[in-house]
C-alpha cells in the first residue's frame, strides 16, 4: 500500500519560455511497496543533448534505486543504506556514461551532462544522492505537532558564479554527496533542481542556506490535501515572485504522506 | 475543470509567498561605450535612441528588471565617466554604480573628446570586481558579469594621439577569461581602421566583432540575447558572443548583415 502521494512538476524557466527553447530538466518516480524513489535532473544548458541526458539519468536512477528497495533486506539501516546508495550511484553513473556514449559516440557523454538529486523514501528513512546544484528538503512533525523543514542536501556550486556546478559526467562526479536520515516524524520530501533555489531556500544571517519555510510549507501543505489543485503549484512556480529571481527551468518533485 | 475543496478553479497560485531577501541571482552588466569625437552627430544620436529603447525593455521584463544590474562607463565627452543610471556616479555616494535594471534610465550621451579606451576599460573592470566583492560579502549569488566594450576608434592618450597603453589591458583580460571572472565582448563599429581591429582582436581573441555602420539596436538586441542565455542557465561555457573564431556562432547570421566594409 502506498504511504506516499507523489506529485511532480517540471516546466520551462522564464528565459526558456521567452526564447522558445525546451525544458531541459526531468523528473521520475517509482513506487516499491509502501516506499518510493524519486529523482530530478537538470540538463546543462550549454550541452546539446542535456535534455536527453536528464531524462536518461532520472530513468536510470529510479530503476536502480527501486532495485535496491526490492533487494533482500530492503534499504537496511541508515549506515547500510548510505553504503548502498554509494554503490547504486556507481551503477547509475557507469550505466549513464555507457548509454550516453552509445547515443552520442565515444567521448561525447559530456553532451548529455546533467545534475542529479535522487531519494529513497522508505518509512522513517530517507536517503539522498546528490550531484550538482539541486537540493532536497525534508519535512518532519514532532510529537507535539510542531513542523520542521530541513535541508538534507544542499546545492553544490563549484565556481564563483551561479550556474557553475558539477554534472554526473564531470570527472569529479565519481563521489556524490550522500545523506541519510531516520526520523519517524518525516511527513514530506521535496526534491528540486537549482531553478527553485531562490524560491525554496533562503540564507540566515551567517549566509548559510536553509529551506524557505513559506514556500516549502505552502507547496507541501497544498499537496497534503486530497483535493489539491496542481495548477496552483505551477502558477506559483511561474509567478512574478519566482520568475523575478530565476529564469532557469523549474522542477519540483514532492512526496507527502498519504 | 474544477477541483473540490477550498481551492477554486479561479485561484491563481498558492498565495503571497515571502522569499528570502537576496536569494535572486544577479547579473552584473557593464557597458563601456565610446563617446569620442568620431561618434558626433548621427552615431551618438542613434546610440542614445537605442539605449533608451533597450532600457525600457530591461525595465519591462519581469525577470531582467530584478536580475540584471547595469552600470556604464563612457569615454569621450567629459573624459572617462562612470554612470549610475542616468546620473554621473560619485565615488563614495553609493556602494557601486550598478543599479537594478528596473531603475536603469540611460543618460543622454554626448560625443566629443578623445578615445581613452584603456582608462575606461580599467575603470570598468575595477567597478565590476568591486561589485562582485560586495555581492559576495552580502552572501548573494551572481552570474558571471558581462562587460560590453563598444568603440569606433583606436585608443588615444589625453592629447588625442594614438596610444599603445591598451596593451597593458591584455594580461588583465586574459586572466579574467582564464579565471572566469567575467565575459568580455568587444565590438568595433563605424569605420574602424585595421589598427583599431588589431587592438580589439588582441584584447579579446575570438571574442570581438567588427561591424559596419552603427547598428546599435541590433547590438543591444544581441546583448539581450546574451542575457537571456546566461539567466536561462546556460552556465559557464555558453556559446554566446564569444565563440572561438572558426567555430559556429549563433549570432554570425545577424552580424553577417553588417559587414565591416559595408
Amino acid at each position: 500500500m502506498a504511504m506516499w502521494r507523489v506529485r511532480g512538476f517540471s516546466i520551462q524557466g522564464y528565459a526558456h519560455l521567452m526564447e522558445g527553447s525546451p525544458c531541459q530538466d526531468a523528473y521520475r518516480q517509482a513506487a516499491v511497496g509502501s516506499s518510493v524513489v524519486l529523482a530530478v535532473a537538470d540538463g546543462a544548458g550549454s550541452r546539446p543533448r542535456s535534455a536527453e541526458g536528464a531524462a536518461l539519468l532520472v530513468t536510470l536512477a529510479t530503476e536502480i534505486l527501486a532495485g535496491l528497495l526490492k533487494a533482500p533486506g530492503g534499504p537496511g539501516d541508515p549506515p547500510t543504506l548510505k553504503r548502498n546508495l554509494g554503490t547504486a550511484y556507481d551503477r547509475i553513473r557507469a550505466e549513464f556514461l555507457r548509454k550516453a556514449s552509445l547515443l552520442g559516440g565515444d567521448g561525447q557523454a559530456g553532451d548529455f551532462a546533467a545534475t542529479l538529486v535522487a531519494a529513497v523514501v522508505a518509512g522513517p528513512v530517507v536517503g539522498i544522492i546528490q550531484v550538482g546544484d539541486g537540493f532536497a528538503v525534508v519535512r518532519t512533525t514532532d510529537r507535539a505537532g510542531g513542523t520542521g523543514y530541513h535541508l538534507l542536501s544542499q546545492p553544490t556550486v563549484t565556481g564563483q558564479h551561479a550556474n557553475e556546478t558539477i554534472f554526473v559526467t564531470s570527472p569529479g562526479a565519481a563521489g556524490p554527496a550522500l545523506a541519510v536520515t531516520h526520523d519517524e516524524g518525516i511527513t514530506g520530501v521535496l526534491l528540486s533542481t537549482d531553478g527553485l533555489v531562490p524560491a525554496a531556500l533562503r540564507r540566515d544571517e551567517g549566509h548559510a542556506q536553509l529551506p524557505n519555510r513559506d514556500f516549502v510549507e505552502r507547496v507541501l501543505s497544498h499537496l497534503d490535501g486530497d483535493a489539491s489543485d496542481p495548477r496552483l503549484v505551477v502558477r506559483t512556480m511561474l509567478s512574478d515572485g519566482v520568475v523575478g529571481r530565476t529564469g532557469d527551468d523549474l522542477t519540483l518533485l514532492a512526496a507527502v504522506r498519504a | 475543470m474544477s477541483y473540490p475543496g477550498s481551492y477554486g478553479a479561479e485561484a491563481q497560485d498558492l498565495g503571497e509567498i515571502s522569499y528570502g531577501s537576496g536569494m535572486g541571482q544577479k547579473l552584473p552588466l557593464m557597458l563601456c561605450l565610446d563617446t569620442s569625437g568620431s561618434m558626433q552627430g548621427a552615431p551618438v544620436e542613434s546610440l542614445n535612441e537605442a539605449l533608451a529603447d533597450w532600457g525600457a525593455e530591461l525595465r519591462a521584463d519581469v525577470q531582467w528588471k530584478t536580475t540584471v544590474q547595469v552600470a556604464m562607463v563612457t569615454f569621450g565627452a567629459g573624459g572617462v565617466r562612470v554612470w549610475q543610471g542616468s546620473e554621473p556616479f560619485t565615488p563614495g555616494s553609493a556602494v557601486s554604480p550598478f543599479v537594478p535594471a528596473s531603475e536603469f534610465y540611460p543618460p543622454r550621451l554626448q560625443a566629443g573628446g578623445v578615445t581613452l579606451l584603456t582608462e575606461a576599460t580599467e575603470l570598468a573592470l575595477r567597478h565590476v570586481y568591486a561589485y562582485k566583492g560586495w555581492l559576495k560579502e552580502q552572501g548573494l549569488t551572481y552570474y558571471r558579469p558581462l562587460i560590453f566594450l563598444l568603440t569606433d576608434g583606436i585608443p588615444t592618450d589625453e592629447t588625442g594621439h594614438e596610444s599603445q597603453s591598451w596593451q597593458r589591458l591584455v594580461p588583465y583580460l586574459e586572466s579574467g577569461r582564464r579565471d572566469n571572472g567575467f565575459e568580455f565582448y568587444a565590438i568595433g563599429v563605424g569605420n574602424l581602421t585595421p589598427q583599431g581591429q588589431h587592438v580589439l582582436s588582441t584584447l579579446v581573441p575570438g571574442g570581438f566583432r567588427i561591424l559596419g555602420g552603427f547598428p546599435f539596436r541590433t547590438l543591444l538586441r544581441l546583448l539581450s540575447a546574451t542575457i537571456e542565455k546566461v539567466v536561462g542557465g546556460s552556465g559557464a561555457d555558453a556559446p554566446l558572443l564569444t565563440g572561438a573564431i572558426g567555430e559556429p556562432d549563433p549570432f554570425d547570421s545577424v552580424f553577417g548583415q553588417f559587414p565591416a566594409d559595408e
